[in-house]
């Protein structure tokens, strides 16, 4: 009675082909999202979140590359659709809110028209067409509490601030109902009002439609409010995977312990400076044999962090790679503090 | 050290309406101070922050920098107060040019204010400032669309910084970045302000990072300051109901403590069309007919020196719980 899951990543692997050869940037990255689930996704800024969510839409700019893995909706192939196939479900199964809400809106289109247009392309079934999915469009507006949709939508995305932007982006996504919702970053421009607002109106969508949501962001506080589980990223690899409660009480990797740490609610009382993880990430991660984070881990194993990174599965639905968590990692570990 | 008085911006928008973007806004900001500037989207935070700089032209109203008003400077006056107020630009993806070198972005302001000797010393002045932002060495020969949202940022702060600016408007200028750039770039910004004074306009939405990096908050709704107190009152004993809501409504990290939030009801109205009286009572929980009938002023809240308030009963609002504005979950 094993049903697949809704959207399965296999071992994704994407590389940007330069002058000294490719430098990879999502590096074995598998997950999958079901049914009506939350999936968080948080890393590192550069660490490959935009790139795993583009790669499942196909839109990894040039000249970047799929190089490995499998993408698969309902067990179908993403990566071996059509052009033709990959247009409907583009916007239609999958739907995705862009970081940059300004470049992903076509200036010369009013947005009224842009998300009317949306809905034609993937609601013509539904009667949704002309006058029809104008209202839709409108409606789509009022929903993600724009004030004035009919006037707003007559507008050009120039006219709009920042997290107006941000929400005709949202509307426009939620506008094809679709079943997995890719929203990276979907509310950093916006204030905590509305971002309650726009969290709520996904949930509720969830509820209704049983659209599975991957959320890209920074804000932890977003994330413990709204996932089931939650991915960490690290220079292109997965460093842990997590139910978000069990993540927010006791995080295991050194890494994910740093992000918790850097805070200001974790910052101690009174604290002038917040703490960081100091260091840099790696440019290119994909040159790095073992573990891309020991550079900068306060935890770090000589002599065996250099070694390929293990995938320890500490119980079902909890992941993590980390050589601390093997035998050789746990014995040097315990030799160390003697 | 800033000084803006009634700063208004109207923009027409056809058919002789006008969106009344800032409306009335005055604050001061010290010299070495941070004035933290939050709320709704669309309130005119940004409008407010271009205004200062005189990117775009004001209604009416004033600007004072340093005792010189930046509003009828002349063309010579306005480019040297210019090299000493700056800003960090809220959309990082369309605010750096994507035909220049991330090295030739951040050198454009010392090559326009004719800063450093030679290209070399404005060469080691890039790097210098760049890893400061945290970005990785070689950035500099790379272009923005190489990088990734919260690195354009981090190039976007670089090049605020090339100057030595003694004012910075800081437009939500950590919201794309992980927390641990986030908190490093804060604490830069602390360093920085320690060691040369520099004042900032900090906006954004993340009320616990402003909580942290700013001593006074200013809370705008609709084009209007609706609160602004020294960071701890505002936070402990907020006196505005839309102030409320706001902090009432950010998420908290802990999945444990996850809450249905009570949501602030209703939506904004609209810049073009400003309700009679209080801008925030059709949604306001503590409505009377007197909110319909006149605007409040802001008016002080005893005890605290710099709070201010602008509603009726901003001395009435009972005693302050953030937890009474959540209700459990199932
Ligand atoms: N055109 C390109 N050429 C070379 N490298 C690129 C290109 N575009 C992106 N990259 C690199 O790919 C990596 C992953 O970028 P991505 O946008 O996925 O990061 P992210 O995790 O979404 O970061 P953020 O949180 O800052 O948005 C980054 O290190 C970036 O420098
Ligand atoms: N060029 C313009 N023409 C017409 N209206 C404009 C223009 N620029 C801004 N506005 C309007 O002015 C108001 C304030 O915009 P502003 O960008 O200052 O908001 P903000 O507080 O920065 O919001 P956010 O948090 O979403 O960035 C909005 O209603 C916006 O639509
Ligand atoms: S003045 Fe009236 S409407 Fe405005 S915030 Fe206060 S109580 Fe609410
Ligand atoms: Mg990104
Ligand atoms: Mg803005």
């Amino acid at each position: 009675m094993l049903t697949p899951p809704l959207l399965s990543v296999e071992n994704l692997t994407i590389a940007f082909p330069g002058k000294t050869g490719d430098s990879i940037v999502v590096d074995g990255v598998s997950f999958a999202l079901n049914r009506g689930e939350t999936v968080g996704v948080v890393g590192e800024s550069g660490s490959g979140k935009s790139m795993t969510a583009l790669s499942i839409l196909r839109l990894i700019p040039e000249p970047g590359r799929v190089t490995g893995g499998t993408i698969a909706l309902d067990g179908e192939s993403i990566l071996a659709l059509t052009e033709k196939a990959l247009r409907r479900v583009r916007g239609g199964r999958i739907a995705m809110i862009f970081q940059d809400p300004m470049t992903s809106l076509n200036p010369v289109f009013t947005i009224g028209e842009q998300i009317a247009e949306a809905v034609r392309l993937h609601r013509a079934e539904e009667g949704l067409t002309g006058k029809a999915a104008w209202d839709e469009a409108v409606n789509a507006l009022r929903r993600v509490h724009i004030a004035e949709p009919e006037r707003r939508a007559k507008q050009f995305p120039h006219e709009l601030s920042g997290g107006m932007r941000q929400r005709v982006m949202i509307a426009m996504a939620l506008a094809c109902r679709p079943d997995v919702l890719l929203a990276d970053e979907p509310t950093t421009a916006l204030d905590v009002t509305v971002q309650a607002q726009i969290l709520s109106l996904i949930r509720e969508l969830q509820r209704e439609i049983g659209m599975a949501v991957l959320l890209i962001t920074h804000d932890l506080a977003v994330v413990a409010e709204t996932c089931d589980r939650v991915i960490v990223l690290y220079a292109g690899k997965v460093m842990e995977m997590a139910d978000a409660q069990s993540l927010f009480d006791d995080p295991k990797h050194p890494y994910t312990q740093g992000l918790l740490a850097s805070l200001p609610e974790n910052a101690p009382q009174g604290a002038t400076r917040l703490t960081y993880i100091k260091g840099q990430p790696p440019t290119n991660p994909g040159k790095i044999t073992g573990c891309p984070f020991r550079a900068r881990c306060p935890k770090v194993i000589p002599g065996v962090c250099e070694k390929p990174l293990p995938t320890v599965q500490l119980e079902p639905g909890r992941m993590i790679r980390c050589h601390l968590f093997t035998e050789s990692g746990n014995t040097e570990a315990s030799h160390a503090e003697r | 050290m800033l000084n803006v008085e009634n700063l208004t911006v109207h923009f027409p928008i056809g058919r002789g309406l006008l969106v009344r973007a800032v409306d009335g806004v005055s604050f001061t900001v010290s010299k070495g101070e941070t004035l933290g500037l939050v709320g709704e989207s669309g309130c005119g935070k940004s409008t407010t922050g271009r205004a200062i700089l005189r990117l775009i032209p004001t209604t009416a109203g004033s600007v004072a920098f340093d005792g010189r008003d930046v509003l009828s400077a002349s063309n010579t006056e306005l480019h040297e107060l210019r090299r000493r107020m700056q800003m960090v630009f809220q959309d990082p993806f369309a605010s750096l040019s994507p035909r220049l070198t991330v090295g030739k972005i951040v050198a454009e302001p010392l090559e326009i204010h004719n800063v450093g000797a030679n290209a070399a010393e404005r060469r080691d002045r890039v790097t210098e400032l760049l890893s400061a932002v945290g970005m990785p060495v070689g950035a500099a020969n790379r272009y923005p669309h190489e990088f990734s949202g919260g690195q354009r940022q981090r190039i976007g702060i670089a090049r605020a910084l090339a100057l030595n600016p003694e004012f910075l408007v800081l437009d939500e200028p950590v919201s794309a970045l992980d927390i641990s750039v986030r908190a490093q770039v804060v604490n830069l910004l602390a360093d920085l302000q320690q060691q040369r004074g520099i004042s900032y306009l900090f906006i954004g939405h993340d009320l616990s990072l402003i909580r942290h990096a700013a001593q006074r908050v200013a809370v705008m709704y609709l084009g209007r300051i609706v609160e602004i107190a020294p960071a701890a009152a505002l936070y402990s004993n907020p006196r505005h109901p839309y102030t409320r809501s706001l902090l009432a409504s950010a998420p908290i990290p802990d999945p444990s403590r996850r809450r249905e939030r009570a949501p602030l009801e209703g939506d904004p109205p609209s810049p073009v069309n400003m309700p009679s009286g209080c801008r925030f009572r059709n949604r306001c929980p503590f409505a009377q007919p007197v909110c319909a009938e006149r605007d409040p002023e802001l008016i002080q809240i005893d005890g605290v020196a710099g709070h201010h308030s602008a509603c009726h009963f901003a001395r009435e609002l009972p005693v302050w719980s953030p937890l009474e504005s959540y209700l459990p979950q199932g």
